[in-house]
Parts: structure tokens; C-alpha cells; sequence
């Protein structure tokens, strides 16, 4: 489907922007935790982008992109009125945070679908814990201050915030506070997250990514291995089982 | 469907199909994922993800790479194997009114003929032989790509198969009337071409293929130049009904096979990139037959004047 990109300006990491486009449709539809599928030009497949704000008010969606290849070279291209081909809204999303206690802990442009909770689950508290490599790439500070009760801000050379990974910064502070944590971010930080939420028995979730075709459970091309109920290994896919998955059900070692 | 659009309904080995526009095995699932853009009673028949004997796991991701004009998958048959098919999935496909195409691979003659006798049993119309997926280290290439191989193996399924079968060849051949014409000896009730070319990907900046499997199955818009001309080739020297397919992702180019030779086509990875095609494909084609006074699809097959 066709929709009006009303936005598109570059935010403050490195070749990283902010676009929003009017799709009360998605709006309406959307939990945090979905995403997107948008066609970028002549490049054949679909890319996925996690949804960074659904306003149901506005009817507008918001993702953001860091510049990677081809496809979101493409997007740059776009201003305010160009047409965006987006198929939406796609994935299972986040688990209801309604009257919760949330820690969402974002890695890099992980943090981008965690905005996603802004505004949402009234009765939710969200604490944000969102790691980046140094300052430079530091992004959405100021739009999670507008929902977060904390910020915690983590850089890895401790340019800024926090010197270390998120996963220990997990480890040195009090996670059992909360209900659950979700998780974004790098495959390898989600991993050391996960076994940090593990040692302290807080349930974790994470959204996983995998190259995908079909973006709708059709194909499988987006396999994520998984444990099913038997305990037996099982490929689930990432578009339609997920994004979002229960951590301990991740077959880590394999990825 | 409107009325007053013209009779697009074409005849596939005795079986009706309300249009000559099917899904392609792998793309579409068990026919409903996409029910947003198509419903798969819509379709003249939907070819449901191949099935193996037993449950499949598939290959180690990643399984997909996009290439120019395409993609690559190497996705390995992950599959609920066929009993679950017929158990869970065939029942919901057939309430709705959907034409089906059962697809099945195997290992040996006998996974194909197990599965030819259980789906028999069952209200699947038609079983599509898939003796050319690239991906299946054991048994497919194998079996696709050696004439009296294809012979065989199409004579055993046909012995005890009770519903049409479909042999769906591989291009991945020296010469496609040499495969297609050993499928008809051995009993094939109909053709369908192409499945996908052999292809790779690498990443300069890991020096890694980009798909764990290292090489997969090319297929979209890049194939289709090769898919026409096999059809072509494969209508100029056999008679049987051919349901052709790479590429497709419009009308126009429906039509292209069809004037190739071929009685239906298939869309498939087209739908990744966008979802309406096949809906627009029987539009266009409805289209076509009205604005070119076509009472029976069935003329354009075949239709091609060469040189």
C-alpha cells in the first residue's frame, strides 16, 4: 500500500534518520514490537524496519534507519509527499505491558522499536536502559525521557553514561524490580542480556532479526532456532512467530 | 470477481480452474498468510509449500540473499511433513474452496510413491513432483537432471498415484525437451517449469556466502527470460498441459508464458515484493481477453509466432 511520507529528517547518530509517514490504518492496528516492510526502489525484497511510533491521533507511523545498503540508500531519497510502498503492521510484538514494571533495554539502533511504548499500556512503568558503542551514536534520549520514568544511558568506551555493555550493567543493578525486560539489539548483546535477566530470574523477551523474503510467515526464510515444547530444536520465523520471543526458548549457541 | 468479465476458467488434466493464476510451491505456505491480498479460493489453485514424508527442520539460516532482479533461497523443505498436511492443513484449504496442488519431494522413488498413495486418499486435486530442488542434498538434483532418472520416477508415482500428477522440471539441465519428453514417457499428466536456477552470493566484507547452505535457488524477475524460452522449447515438442513460472510479477508477463506454451502460470516470490500481484495477474489477464474479444484463454497458449 501506498502512503504519505509526511517527515523524513537525519537524527543525531551518523547517517541514521527519523521517517514518518500518514497510515491511521497502521496506527489503529499496531502493538509495540511490530514492524514494517517497505519497498525501497527497485531493490526486490522488502526491507524490514521495527515501528518507532504508531500516533493513532496524528495517524501517523514513525520508523527510524540507520544507512546500511543499498535499500536504505534508497530511502534517504524520500521527502515530505514522496510515496513509501509499506506493508504493515507485521509480527507478534512485545508481550501486553499493561500495569507493569518495564525494562527495555535497547542496543545501538535497537532502541528504535522500544520507543514504540510511548504513550502506550497507561497503567505500564517503563525504566530504559539504551547501550551504543560511544556517544556519537547516541539517539531518541530526549523521546524516551517523554515516557521513561529512568534513562539510563550505557557506551561501551564510556564516552558517555554508563562504560560497559549493557549485560553488565544488568548484572551490577537491581533488574528484579522488574516485571520483564525486552530486549533489541545486536544478536550477541541480546544473548549476554538474556543470561543477565536469567541469573536474576526476571522474564526477558527479545526481537530477533534474520533475513527475510515474504516478511509473512509464508516462505521461511526467516528461521530463528528455537526450542520447542518438547525441548527439541525447531526453526520459528522471526516475521510471523516474532519478531519478539520468549528469551529462554532462544537457541542461543546456534546464532 | 465482477460480472461480465470474461470466462478466464482454463482445464488442467480434467480438473477446473477458475483462472490459469496459481501460487507457486514455497511461497505461499498452506495458503493462508496472505489472506489480506488474496484469498487462495480466488486463485485457480494454490501449490502448497513441498512436502516430505517425514517433518523436515530446513537448512541453517540465513536462507535468503536478495540478488539483481531476484532472490536466492535455500530454505531445505522445512516442512510439517505430508501427514500434518493432510491432517491439519488440506482440510482448512479445501472448506474454503481452494483448488489444490499438493507439491512432495524425497530422498528415494519410494518417499515419492508413499506420499503419491497417501495424498491419493485424500481430496487434494493434483500432486506436483518437485524432482529439482536444488536445496536437498540427498536425492533432488539427482533425480531431475538425468533423463531415464526422470522417466522412472515419474512411471513409479504415476502407477500408484490416483490424482493427476504434475512433474515440475529444473532448468538446471543441458536440454529441457530431453527432461520434458522422459517426464511424458513415464506417464506425467502435465509439466511445470521452471523451478529455480542454481545461484550464490558472497559478501566481500566477510568473504562468506550469504547463505549458509553457500548455494541456492535463484528465482524473480531475473529468471524469467530463461523460464519463457524453456517453456517454449518444452511446448515445441510435447503436447501436455504446462503451468509455467520464474518471475512473474504482472499480467503482461502471464501472458508472455502463456503465448510461450504454457496452459496456467504460477506466481511466486513475487508476491514477497508485492502481494497484490497475483489479484492484478487475473485482473489483467480478464482484462486482456475482454479488450481482445477472447472467449477461451485456452487461444492464447501456444500463440507465439517465431522467426
Amino acid at each position: 500500500m501506498q502512503y504519505k511520507v509526511t517527515d523524513i529528517s537525519p537524527i543525531e547518530a551518523p547517517e541514521t534518520y527519523s521517517v514518518r509517514f500518514s497510515a491511521p490504518d497502521i496506527a489503529k492496528k499496531s502493538h509495540p514490537g511490530q514492524f514494517i516492510e517497505v519497498k525501497c526502489g527497485d531493490n526486490f525484497l522488502r526491507r524490514p524496519f521495527g515501528i518507532c511510533e504508531a500516533d493513532e491521533k496524528s495517524g501517523e507511523i514513525r520508523f527510524c534507519f540507520e544507512v546500511r545498503g543499498a535499500g536504505t540508500r534508497f530511502l534517504t531519497g524520500l521527502e515530505k509527499g514522496s510515496l513509501i510502498d509499506v506493508l504493515a503492521p507485521l509480527g507478534s510484538g512485545f508481550p501486553e505491558a499493561d500495569g507493569k514494571r518495564i525494562l527495555l533495554v535497547g542496543g545501538g539502533i535497537g532502541v528504535f522499536p522500544l520507543l514504540s511504548f510511548k504513550g502506550r499500556y497507561g497503567k505500564a512503568r517503563f525504566d530504559i536502559l539504551a547501550a551504543f558503542r560511544t556517544k556519537e551514536r547516541i539517539c531518541l534520549e530526549d523521546d524516551f525521557r517523554a515516557f521513561c520514568e529512568n534513562v539510563y544511558v550505557a557506551t561501551d568506551d564510556g564516552s558517555k553514561g554508563y562504560k560497559g555493555f549493557a549485560a553488565s550493567w544488568m548484572r551490577e543493578n537491581d533488574i528484579e524490580k522488574y516485571d520483564a525486560v525486552y530486549v533489541c539489539g545486536p544478536v550477541v548483546m541480546m544473548k549476554t542480556c538474556a543470561k543477565a535477566a536469567a541469573e536474576k530470574k526476571v522474564p526477558c523477551f527479545v526481537s530477533m532479526e534474520e533475513r527475510m523474503g515474504c516478511g509473512m510467515g509464508a516462505c521461511l526464510g526467516c528461521a530463528c532456532p528455537v526450542k520447542d515444547a518438547n525441548g527439541e530444536k525447531t526453526y520459528l520465523r522471526v516475521c510471523a512467530d516474532g519478531p519478539v520471543f520468549d528469551s529462554e526458548k532462544i537457541l542461543w549457541d546456534e546464532l | 470477481m465482477e460480472r461480465n468479465m470474461p470466462d478466464i476458467s482454463v482445464n488442467i488434466c480434467g480438473v477446473k480452474l477458475k483462472n490459469p493464476v496459481l501460487t507457486a510451491s514455497g511461497t505461499c505456505g498452506f495458503g493462508t498468510d496472505y489472506l489480506e491480498y488474496y484469498k487462495p479460493e480466488e486463485l485457480g489453485a494454490v501449490t502448497v509449500k513441498g512436502l516430505t514424508l517425514a517433518p523436515r527442520l530446513g537448512n541453517v539460516p540465513p536462507r535468503i540473499a536478495e540478488t539483481p532482479s531476484g532472490m536466492l533461497n535455500s530454505i531445505g523443505l522445512q516442512n510439517p511433513g505430508v501427514e500434518k498436511f493432510v491432517s491439519e492443513y488440506l482440510p482448512a484449504l479445501k472448506k474454503r474452496g481452494a483448488t489444490v496442488i499438493a507439491n512432495i519431494s524425497g530422498s528415494t522413488v519410494s518417499d515419492y510413491c508413499e506420499m503419491a498413495k497417501i495424498l491419493s486418499q485424500t481430496d487434494t486435486d493434483m500432486i506436483e513432483m518437485n524432482i529439482s530442488c536444488p536445496n536437498v542434498k540427498e536425492g533432488g538434483v539427482t533425480f531431475g537432471t538425468v533423463p531415464s532418472t526422470v522417466e522412472k520416477i515419474t512411471y513409479e508415482v504415476k502407477s500408484v498415484s490416483e490424482k493427476p500428477v504434475i512433474v515440475k522440471l529444473s532448468p538446471n539441465v543441458t536440454d529441457i525437451r530431453e527432461i520434458a519428453l522422459s517426464a511424458e514417457k513415464g506417464g506425467a499428466d502435465c509439466l511445470s517449469l521452471i523451478n529455480t536456477l542454481l545461484g550464490m552470493r558472497i559478501d566481500i566484507k566477510t568473504r562468506r556466502p550469504v547463505l549458509h547452505n553457500n548455494v541456492g535457488g535463484l528465482s524473480g524477475p531475473a529468471v524469467k527470460p530463461v523460464a519463457v524460452r524453456m517453456v517454449w522449447q518444452v511446448r515445441s515438442v510435447t503436447s501436455l498441459p504446462i503451468i509455467g513460472m520464474g518471475g512473474i510479477t504482472c499480467s503482461d508477463d502471464a501472458i508472455e508464458f502463456m503465448m510461450a506454451g504454457a496452459n496456467a502460470v504460477a506466481v511466486g516470490c513475487g508476491v514477497f515484493s508485492d502481494p497484490f500481484i497475483p489479484a492484478n495477474v487475473i485482473k489483467g489477464i480478464e482484462k486482456y481477453a475482454a479488450d481482445n474479444g477472447i472467449k477461451d484463454v485456452s487461444s492464447i497458449v501456444g500463440s507465439v509466432i517465431p522467426y
